[in-house]
This record gives structure tokens, sequence and C-alpha cells, in this order.
């Protein structure tokens, strides 16, 4: 029998807010963090509104130290995993540090870093100290860095899917012993370049006449709005987190995982490919789905998507069979960081006993949440559902 | 459990070869892939050398492929393709089974990116430029593998920079392991990438002539591309088919320095970490080492703290085993280069012989194990470690071992 891996703290960079508490609040009130873009200069573009994080002075959470050379990403992170790790209240006698591993998800942490550096180095100046931040690892790497952990150190880049890779393959390096404790999250950054040719290629929902900007939220058909950030959890061992008398958040538990080969060539999403990597995740954590509270949706607004999303969720519970909220509803679509911020928001709705969630466009077959339901919140299903074809599912549990 | 992990494809696209065979022969004759830069006007250069690869189509290994999609996707299908093929696996074989792609990278679709730059530099409209774009994001890559294959299983980009293929490898057989998949191609890519010429150019690491690792004179890396793709299945599956069985797989280790960005910590904690792990899993203690194939990069302070690692690793040992590094003729791959070294360690066992670590001329002190200078050698390869060391101190060791020979 595997011995259980348990969320012992959880930290967020995000649209809603800095620090547990302000996105918590923000997102238990059903408020939206995506408002107009202050970072680039939107005006020649279809699109002007992102989940974005607000300015924040990193100061408060990181020495000034070689903060000068830091990009977006790598503050995101490395504030998200300090806030983890003093919410866990794993202190430093605690800690050994050949045994902390940091696993983040990310498909494009550093770019805005990466194509400033090339800008500058075909002009004729390339900075040594900015090249290798640029780089996707940064983040993670930096986490180590600045902590001085010499355990694992990864990065996967798995589409939407990203994150909640990063959290099993913690899970597993958990189990297999060598490691102690892990920081697994995910962080994403708003980057000019890309969103512009996202927003050119006709990804975004968009307001059409100005005033406004109310985007109606994934399974509405509408297109999706871009967002950001980062989210970090703390993971163990059940009997490590007993020994140290941690408090015990959540349970990571089963998942089921593939792949969708048509998704992007033919635009399509089968519902039996959705499905199957659910009932697995489910079968992996000997669940059924009628013990199942909630779906943490990582559905972002991708219409083949979500309509085939929602036909697989009512096909396994029924219609309107279970509570559904989609955090990009409330914090754009945070690409790799998303699991993340989906497992935060399961492991936030188990310890209040309470689903938060923001849906002003109702869909007929599905139970979405709008505003907040006090009720019984044992088990979450987490979906992550990308165009690309990434097909993944994870539960995560009340652990007692 | 003793289902071990065994390898039963290589699929090799390196400066010195297309396909293992090519590979092969032209790596353990000490043939260089080494040529004048093209991607950048080289009358603007100082350090003019690095290995492209020239010949390269993708039309050669697969029909009907995306036409906008980058080199790393590009390169990584092919040698992904030439796996399957050297596997003997059929799309019919792959129908019925879950195979997933885990690819390493450090620059990810680069090239798009300049693209993108150089559109804008030409005063290109960015909508001209989008759906280009559309395939920048790093997890394109494994993504259109899977598309263009049919794959179902897990697909995910490991950008754990120059250490990534290691562990793409590593994580892919844990993937089969934890039943994520029957089988799983591993390996890494990286295609010609001028930001990485750029910013290695920037910290002064770049090599004026040749990639010399161990010399007492090296000066640093070649940028160069490639892609080195793996196929990992269980022991049972493979010998149920009849497979050639070029190795076991038998252990990773993943750790890091914690240290610094781009310096190496002085005394290679990352690197030994990452080396005991391996052969604590592996089961097989330092004198079992056969052959080293080394990260090698060729910069001073690599090479230097390597040879500590290695000694610190196998003891006496580290005398009596040699030691060889192919970036002396493929330069730097990036990404692939754990993988093709990967490939090397596999094809060593198979032969019975280890590539040399050619351009050496002038031994130095403080790198005084046996390097396999400029010649190959007929030596009997049981187990084999692969080392490779990454940019903020990520670290991955495998080791591989003869089927049947434990």
């Amino acid at each position: 029998m595997q011995e259980k891996i348990v969320v012992t703290g959880v930290g967020v960079t995000s649209p809603l807010g800095i620090g547990n508490q302000d996105h918590w609040e923000n997102a238990a009130a059903g408020k939206t963090g995506i408002k107009s873009i202050t970072r680039f200069d939107t005006q020649a573009l279809p699109c002007g509104h992102a989940g974005e994080v607000a300015d924040f002075d990193p100061k408060a959470w990181l020495p000034k130290k070689g903060l000068r050379n830091l990009n977006r990403s790598i503050i995101f992170a490395r504030v998200a995993a300090k806030l983890a790790l003093k919410d866990a209240h794993l202190s430093e006698e605690q800690l050994n540090p050949s045994t902390i591993a940091v696993m983040l998800g990310t498909n494009g942490a550093c770019t805005a870093h990466l194509l400033q550096f090339h800008r500058d180095a075909s002009s004729g100046f390339a900075d040594p100290l900015l090249f290798p931040n640029t780089g996707i690892s940064a983040p993670a790497c930096q986490i180590s860095i600045f902590e001085g952990y010499h355990d694992q150190t990864s990065t996967l880049s798995s589409g939407h899917a990203a994150s909640l890779e990063a959290i099993s393959v913690g899970a597993n390096a958990l189990r297999q012993g060598g490691s102690e404790v892990v920081i697994a999250g995910g962080v994403e950054e708003l980057c000019l370049e890309t969103f512009a040719a996202a927003c050119h290629m006709g990804t975004f929902f968009t307001n059409g006449m100005g005033g406004d900007f109310h985007w109606p939220g994934p399974f509405s058909s509408h297109g999706t709005v871009a967002g950001e950030g980062s989210a970090c959890l703390i993971l163990e061992r059940e009997s490590h987190a007993q020994v140290r008398q941690a408090n015990i958040l959540a349970e990571i538990a089963g998942e089921g995982i593939g792949f969708d080969p048509d998704a992007f060539r033919k635009k399509t999403a089968r519902v039996e490919l959705m499905l199957a990597v659910m009932e697995e995740a489910l079968r992996n954590s000997d669940l059924k789905p009628e013990q199942v509270d909630c779906v943490l949706s990582g559905a972002h607004g991708d219409t083949i998507a979500d309509r085939a999303e929602a036909a697989a969720i009512t096909r396994l519970f029924g219609k309107r069979g279970v509570p559904v909220i989609a955090v990009s509803s409330q914090l754009g679509d945070t690409y790799g960081a998303a699991g993340a911020f989906q497992a935060v928001a399961a492991v936030m709705a188990i310890r209040q006993q309470c689903l938060a969630g923001c849906a002003p466009c109702q869909n007929g077959d599905l139970d979405l949440v709008n505003g907040s339901r006090e009720c019984k919140v044992h088990n979450c299903l987490l979906t992550s559902f990308g165009s690309t074809g990434d097909r993944m599912a994870l539960v995560v549990r009340n652990s007692s | 459990m003793n289902d071990s992990i065994v390898i039963t494809g290589c699929g090799a696209i390196a400066p010195n070869g297309i396909g293992v065979r090519e590979f092969w022969e032209n790596t353990i004759s000490g043939k260089t892939g080494i040529s004048l830069i093209n991607a950048i006007d080289p009358t603007d250069l100082t350090h003019k050398f690095g290995g492209e690869i020239r010949n390269f189509r993708i039309e050669d290994f697969a029909d009907d492929t995306i036409p906008t999609m980058g080199r790393g996707s590009q390169l990584s299908l092919a040698a992904a393709q030439l796996a399957l093929d050297d596997a003997g696996l059929s799309p019919s074989d792959l129908e019925r089974m879950k195979t997933g792609v885990f690819i390493g990278t450090t620059m990810g679709e680069s090239p798009v990116a300049e693209g993108l730059l150089d559109h804008l530099n030409n005063g290109g409209d960015p909508k001209a430029y989008a759906e280009r774009l559309a395939y920048y994001p790093v997890n394109m890559i494994p993504a259109m593998v899977a598309i263009h294959l049919r794959l179902t299983g897990p697909s995910s980009l490991i950008p754990t920079a120059c250490a990534a293929g290691n562990y793409a490898i590593g994580y892919a057989a844990e993937a089969i392991v934890n039943g994520k998949a029957d089988c799983m191609l591993a390996g890494g890519v990286d295609p010609w990438s001028r930001i990485a010429y750029f910013g290695f150019n920037a910290m002064m690491a770049i090599s004026p002539d040749v990639c010399r690792p161990f010399d007492k004179n090296r000066k640093g890396i070649l940028i160069s591309e490639g892609a080195g793709i793996l196929l990992l299945e269980r022991e049972s599956r493979a010998r149920k088919r009849g497979a050639r069985i070029y190795a076991e797989l038998a252990g990773y280790g993943i750790a890091a320095d914690g240290y610094h960005m781009t310096s190496p910590h002085p005394e290679g904690r990352g690197g030994i970490l990452a080396g005991e792990r391996a052969l604590r899993r592996a089961r097989v203690s330092a004198e079992d080492i056969d052959y080293v194939s080394a990260h090698g990069t060729g910069t001073p302070a690599n090479d230097r703290i390597e040879t500590n690692i290695i000694k610190t690793l196998l003891g006496q040992s580290a005398y009596r085993t040699p030691i060889s590094s192919i970036k002396s003729m493929l330069g730097h791959t990036m990404g692939a280069a754990s993988a093709l070294e990967s490939i090397t360690c596999a094809k060593a066992i198979e032969t019975g012989v280890i590539p040399p670590t050619i351009n050496y001329e002038t031994p130095d002190p403080e790198c005084d194990l046996d390097i396999v200078p400029n010649r190959c050698r007929e030596v009997p390869v049981k187990v084999a470690m692969n080392n490779s060391f990454a940019f903020g101190g990520n670290c991955a060791t495998l080791i591989l071992r003869k089927y049947g020979g434990n």
C-alpha cells in the first residue's frame, strides 16, 4: 500500500492577489482578476484585458540582492514558493537541503526576457547577466538556488497539464523516498509578443464595442482570456508531515493521463479520451463518480475543448450532477500554471468546506458554481484538457 | 519488481551523422561535425564555428507534416521516427499501445522567436507571423511528435537545459513503471540557436576554434544542434515481441547544485548527488563502471569540476575507468546532448567500442583521468555511466547496463 502524499502549505501570486489571504478572499467573493492590461500597450490589438498580476514590491518577500536581473516569472515563482513554505510552517532547522525538491510546470516562463535579450544582442549588446535567466527552467532553479536546496529541481512543460504533471512527478519523488519535501506548482507570465499573436489568431474573447469588459467565462463558447501568476504547494509523505505535526490540508490521490493526437490538427476533442482520463483518476483513487464533490476544471474558453469537457462531465456525473468550478473565470487562462491554481482552489475549498466560483454565464448541462456555496467538500477532481491535445486528471481530497 | 526498463530503439540526428549508423561510425572514427557557422554572417563573428546540420529535411522522415512547425519539432519527429524504425515498431503496432513522448531541450523553438524579431525588424506586420508563433511554446515539440505519430500516452517537454535529455529518459522510465504508458519515446533536441550563440558568447564561453574537453588549453563550447530519441519499454514486452535490446536502463539520479545559475558548484555537489543516486538505484558499485560518457563541455570550469565529481563517485576506480566526451566531435547539442550521449553508451555496450575525446593535445594536471584521447578503444562495456550538468545546477546521471549482464 503506497504511502499517502499530502499538502501541508500553499502560496500564490495571482491576478486575485498576492498571498493566500488576498487571493482566497477575492476568490470566495466571486471577484474577477481580469482587468485592463497595464504592463504593455494593447492599443493596436483587438483585446486589452487579461488576468494580470498587479505590480507589487518583491522586496516584501525576497532580499534585494540580485533582484534586478530577475524577470516576472522568476519573481512570481519565488514569492509563491516562499509563501507556501511559510504556510507549511517549515522552518530552517527542519529542512535538509538535499531532500527538498522543486517541480514547476510552465510553457512560457521568462519569454519576455528572452526576446528582450535577443533584441539587445542583435543590436550588439548581449547582457551576460540577463542570459541565464531567460530559460524556462530558471524559475525552478532560482528557487533552489535562493533557498540552497540541492535535491531534484525540475521543470515540466506539458501544455495545460504542466503543473498537474509537476505535482504528479513531485508525488512520485516522495514515494521513491529520496525527497522529503517537494515544492510543486506552476508559473506563467503575460508577454506582449505571444499575447499579440494569440489576439491575431482570434483566440481571445473581444469586447467588440468598448465599455466594460465582461468575459462570460469558459463553457460559454466565447473564446478565452489570458492569465498569469504562480501557485505552489508543499507536498510531503503523510508520515513525514505527522512526525513534525504539520497541518495536513489535503491529499494528492490518483491521476489519469493521456493525449488526443487529433485535437490540434483536426480542431476536435474526443469526449471518450477525456472521459477515460477522468475515470482513470477516479479508479486510481478508489472513488466512484457519486463520491466526487466538485470538479475543479481547467476549462479556459477553448470552445471545442470546453464543449467536449462539458459532455464528458455530464456523461460521468449526470446532467448538473456535480458542482463545477473553472478557475480561469477569475484568473484568465494561466496555461501551464492552471493545474497548480486548481489544486490550490481544491485545498482551500476543502479547508473552508465551501465552494466559490464566478460563472456569469450558465451552461445548461453543468452546475457552474456562481458565488459561494457552503457544502461538504471531500473529494475534488481536477481536469487539464488543452487544445494541443494534453489530457490529464488528478484527485485532490481531504486526507482524513 | 524485476521487469526492468530496456532500450530497444535509437534515433540520432547529429552534426556528424544522421541515423544511428552514420552517427556511430563517425563518432568512433573521431569525425567532427563542426563547420563554419551559417546562421549568422561569419564575417561579424570572432568565434566562427559551430555544429549546424546542413542536410536535414523533414520530408526524408515523415509525410504530410505541418509546414509551420518549428525546426525543433522537425528534428524531434525525425529522430522519433528513426527510433521507432530501429525498434521495429510500425504505425499499426503503435495503435495497439499507449506510447508517450518526453523530450528535453535548452532553447526550444528558438529559431521561431528569432524569426519573429527578424520579421519585425524588417518592418513586417506582426499579424503575418502570428500563425508561426503559435508553434513557439515549448510544449509544442513533444506535441508535434505525438500528433504526427498518433500517440496517446503522456506528452511532456522537460526544459532543464543541457541535462534535459537524461531527465526525459529517467522520467520516461518512471512513466512506464507507474503504468502511465506501455512504452515511451524519450530524449532531447535543440535546433541551432542564435540566441544561445549570443548568450554563451557574452559569457565568453565559446571556443575560438575547436572544442577540446579536458585539454589544458580548452576555451569553451561550440554551439550545435541535434536530436536523440530512445525507445524505452518493459523487458517483458520487448522479449515478447522479439525486439533487439540495446541495454537496460539500470538507474538514474537527478539532483541540483542549488548554487548559481551558470557557475557550477565548486565541489560539484549536484553532480555527486545525482551520480550517487544513479549508482544506488542501479545497484552497481564504482568498480562496475566500464565507461563514463562525460558531460565534458570543454569549458575550464566544467571539465575540472567534473573530474573531481568522477573521482568522488568512483574513488580509486576513477583512474582505471575510461572517460570520453563526444562534445569534442559534436560540439554542444544542448538539450540533445545527454540523449545522444545515452545512445553512445547504448552503442558502446552493444559493440564494445568507446568513442574518443578528440582535439586533445596538452594534458591538464587538474583533469588527469583516462579521457581516451583522440582514438577510439575496444573495451567490453557492461555498465556505462552518462553524466550531464546544466544551467541553474540541474544534474542528471543515467546508468546503462548490458542486458543479461547482471
